[in-house]
């Protein structure tokens, strides 16, 4: 079901393919015109699809390693804070951009290590639960230890980015180069998956005795997966402490880990493509919530508004996250995916 | 005595895996349902015992009646205290309870008013559980797993036993003895069972009917001695052709006959 | 100065019976349900808020709180039926996400409705009797606390041990369907572990709302502690939680006191990393039993 009918694979490199058919080349070509020219026709929302480039980045890397790994990671927000405050300072330092961006996925990459390690002697819910001890280390590392270079709980100022001694102030310069990077990893993230590495990784994922048995080295992988996983959330850190141009341990707390958590599974888990998906319903979710159902919840108690500005987006996050799982725990990939095997073997139901 | 009106399962509501089963067991027999590996058994008996919503299976067709009463729409738990017991497929016991705990749980839950009867009567058929009724259970070995589950089953005091595989990863005397017991229980207490069984021969030398069903469908039914003549079933699932003649190598060519019944 | 380690380490072991308190409701829910409930900081806060309101109501202090025990029950009871019942059968990571998703809604929800400033009952429940052994101070609140986890902890391991119905919940922690197939409501079981942690939450709440207070943002961050306990002790052991919750009130107390109170707020975090790279099932956990 996963191609239309009378097309069939005769050879390996059409098996793996990303793009199967001609038909998938145009729309994919149609969509990055589209993409890359999107500050001529929607100014208005760019900063909006900046943020989402940024989250993207996070959301794929921890799809790599949720999804396709199988190993929760509850430190997501933490491991970019990592990104975000090493981006910080190295541009205060003088260091330039791309050189940053990489160190600080380098950095985060090896930070993420320290807390995969535990994956050698535990795994599932315990591996998860020593992501949630990174998600409150850290940023007490951060905060703590020498707070005159991190800015201790006051969040620290940043410089902005510079490309080839140009200054990247408004949003859509910004914009070009966030989207670049984040189709650059989407596509290392796909092709990642098809290789012996994305392999090893479902098969941990669906079975690790197995998959052990098997000769799968599953600490290696691992620790691969993790790597990867915070290398993204890193670079994404980066992006964002420089489009924010303010970095503060407020910005990344716990709730912020359960946020890329929801995001992944609304998208769906164990496809790329479910990551992108994803941030992009939780940001026209937020973006529902704050717009137009703030207003009426407040007309209706007119007493509470700060709290209800405060509290709502929380409520219907966790709302929908909930409805999904109970309803549709393999997200919105998964009713896509369904969409099209049906109309592909329309008029038969079955 | 239970009755499979052209039961119709779907899973997922996308896949249909039975396509139109009839059976019957009746009362106090012992039927067998052989067949290749993704032909339906399991389904089958999930069917009936209601467990199928665990893998979003649905019957969405067809009917089941127990005693005349309709069951295809109760839980498992109703079904259970009604008298219809599942021994799940690999000898699932609570693997932290000792076995002792395993049964009395069966026991509290189901006929709570004979625990204690009951419970004489599963070492009585089972007496290697009796010395091991302290050990934890998940530590047992898979003969003693496997007697814990049955008896675990038997604590229910049921009116029909569904046995999922219970020879599954047992050695061949333990087997042997398994179904014997089988066989003892079922003559002295009466009770139905519905066997699902790969190891065709023994299956058949329990049970009195037999199903064969293959994608779905039970494609040939009999009692068992009609069945453990038929050269079909012969041939492809007790693997025995030409007894006792030797058979060179070269004579072996794949599927020399087909199946009739397709 | 050995006066004051003695002072911190009984301010941290009678602080730990309260973490061995809410301990007990996550590792009842774990036992029966095997779904790790996150929301446990946002139940406390909850049922706090409705004790705040019982009493705020004007109900006199015993009925305020009898009246808040049934409706934890009932909350208890609520959240199992709309969000944990559906969730039978699903892979870990689904219970995982549905708590954590709950603990957001409950957050949102409370913020909402009672806002996210921290409130006090403003007077004391247990009677202000200020205890002094040698040269410790004991405070009443930490020990009214004390006396209400013993009760409970004596309560439950009786309950689990020899009751049917305890038994029952013993075997549903180790396979949801076989459970099914011997007849067991497992149903049942979820609403009623769900409804006893819902009561241990307002009991937890009580001792701490005495204590410091509560509010949405700073009671869950408290509940972290018992995460560390709770791993300590074994997911599935009662004994466990316990000797858990104290081990991690008392390390935490002494850390804070001796070092600095920073450390003090880190050390839950060093004891989780330590124990899921030493032994993660924990001291009295069950290891789990994977034949190959």
């Amino acid at each position: 079901m996963r191609y239309p009918a009378g097309i069939y694979n005769i050879n390996y490199a059409q098996d793996m393919s990303i793009i199967r058919t001609k038909a998938h080349w145009v729309i994919f070509a149609l969509g990055m015109i589209a993409l890359f020219t999107f500050p001529l026709y929607a100014t208005s929302f760019i900063h909006i699809i900046n943020l989402v480039g940024i989250y993207v980045i996070s959301a794929v890397g921890l799809m790599l390693l949720t999804g396709y790994c199988g190993q929760i990671s509850l430190g997501q927000a933490a491991f970019m804070m990592v990104g975000a405050y090493t981006g910080a300072w190295m541009t205060r330092a003088g260091f330039p951009f791309w050189g940053t961006l990489i160190l600080s996925g380098l950095i985060t990459g090896v930070v993420g290590l320290i807390f995969g390690l535990p994956a050698v002697r535990v795994k599932g819910f315990y591996l998860a639960m020593s992501t949630l001890a990174a998600q409150f280390i850290i940023p007490w590392c951060i905060v703590e230890i020498r707070p005159d270079f991190t800015g201790g709980i006051h969040s620290l100022r940043v410089n902005p980015m510079t490309i080839f001694g140009h200054k990247l102030i408004s949003q859509i310069e910004m914009f070009y180069v966030i989207i670049t990077i984040t189709c650059i990893l989407i596509i290392f993230a796909k092709n990642l998956v098809r290789t012996q590495i994305g392999r090893a990784w479902v098969a941990i994922r669906d079975n690790d005795l197995a998959a052990e048995v098997l000769g799968i080295n599953i600490f290696l992988y691992k620790l691969i997966a993790f790597f990867v996983c915070t290398f993204f959330a890193g670079i994404s850190g980066c992006l964002w402490a420089h489009w924010m141009r303010n970095v503060g341990p407020t910005h990344f707390e716990f709730v912020t880990s359960i946020w890329f958590l929801g995001m992944i599974i609304l998208g769906g888990m164990g496809s790329i493509t479910g990551a992108v998906v994803g941030v992009i319903v939780v940001r026209i979710l937020d973006y529902v919530v704050s717009i137009l159902l703030t207003p009426l919840v407040e007309e209706a108690f007119p007493l509470l508004s700060n709290q209800i500005v405060a509290g709502l987006p929380a409520f219907v996050f966790g709302l929908i996250i909930l409805l999904f799982i109970i309803f549709e725990p393999r997200g919105v990939n998964h009713r896509w995916e369904i969409f099209k095997a049906s109309y592909r073997i329309w008029p038969f139901s079955y | 005595m239970l009755v499979l009106n052209n039961i119709e399962v779907t899973y997922s509501e996308v896949i249909l895996v039975l396509k139109g089963v009839s059976l019957t067991v009746p009362k106090g027999g012992i039927v067998a349902i052989m067949g290749a590996n993704g032909a339906g058994k399991s389904t089958t008996l999930k069917a009936i015992s209601g467990l199928l919503y665990v893998e979003q299976g649905k019957i969405t067709h067809g009917s089941i009646e127990f005693d005349g009463m309709r069951i295809d729409k109760m839980n498992p738990q109703d079904l259970t205290k009604f008298g219809i017991v599942q021994i799940l497929e690999g000898r699932q016991v609570f693997e932290n309870l000792t076995a002792e705990e395993n049964l009395k749980v069966a026991g509290y839950n189901s006929d709570s008013h004979n625990v204690k009867r009951n419970l004489e009567m599963v070492y009585h058929y089972f007496p290697r559980l009796r010395e091991i009724r302290h050990n934890i259970s998940g530590y047992l070995s898979g003969g003693e797993q496997q007697m814990c589950v049955i008896g675990r089953a038997l604590m229910t005091s049921p009116k029909l036993m569904l046995l999922d595989e219970p020879s599954l990863g047992l050695s061949p005397l333990l087997t042997k003895e398994i179904f014997e017991i089988l066989g003892k229980y079922n003559h002295e207490q009466h009770t139905s069972i519905l066997l699902v069984e790969q190891n065709a021969l023994l299956a058949l030398k329990l049970a009195e009917y037999g199903y064969v069903m293959e994608n779905g469908r039970t494609v040939m039914d009999g009692p068992s001695s009609k069945l453990l003549d038929n050269p079909d079933v012969r041939e492809f699932y007790l693997g025995l052709v030409d007894i006792g003649e030797r058979k060179s190598f070269r004579d072996v060519k794949h599927y020399k006959r087909r199946k009739r019944w397709q | 100065m050995t006066a004051s380690i003695f002072q911190f380490a009984v301010s941290g072991i009678l602080v730990g019976s309260l973490y061995s308190l809410v301990s007990l409701a996550i590792v009842l829910v774990y036992k029966a349900t095997h779904v790790f409930n996150f929301a446990t900081g946002s139940m406390i806060v909850f049922t706090s808020f409705l004790i705040w309101t019982m009493i705020g109501l004007g109900l006199p202090l015993w009925l305020a709180i009898l009246v808040s025990i049934a409706f934890s029950y009932i909350f208890g009871l609520l959240l199992e039926w709309l969000v944990l019942r559906p969730l039978i059968g699903q892979p870990l990571i689904g219970s995982l996400m549905a708590t954590l998703a709950l603990t957001e809604l409950l957050r949102g929800l409370i913020i909402m409705i009672f806002s996210a400033h921290e409130f006090h009952l403003g007077y004391h429940i247990f009677p202000p009797i200020v205890k002094k052994i040698g040269p410790v101070f004991i405070s009443p609140a930490l020990f009214g606390g004390f006396v209400l986890c013993t009760i409970c902890l004596i309560a439950l391991i009786l309950f689990f041990r020899y009751s049917p119905k305890g038994l029952s919940m013993r075997a549903t922690a180790d396979g949801h369907y076989i459970a099914q197939s011997v007849g067991i409501r497992v149903s049942t079981v979820f609403s009623v572990t769900w409804g006893i942690a819902g009561v241990i939450c307002a009991m937890a709440g009580l001792a701490l709302m005495d204590r410091i207070g509560f509010s949405i943002v700073q009671t869950p961050s408290v509940v972290i502690f018992c995460f560390a306990a709770v791993l300590m002790g074994g997911l599935d052991s009662v004994p466990g939680a316990i000797l858990g919750g104290i081990i991690v009130g008392l390390v935490s107390d002494l850390a804070s006191g001796l070092i600095s109170s920073q450390v003090g707020m880190l050390m839950p975090y060093i004891v989780l990393m330590v124990v899921i790279l030493v032994r993660p099932e924990g001291i009295w956990g069950l290891k789990r039993i994977e034949r190959i």
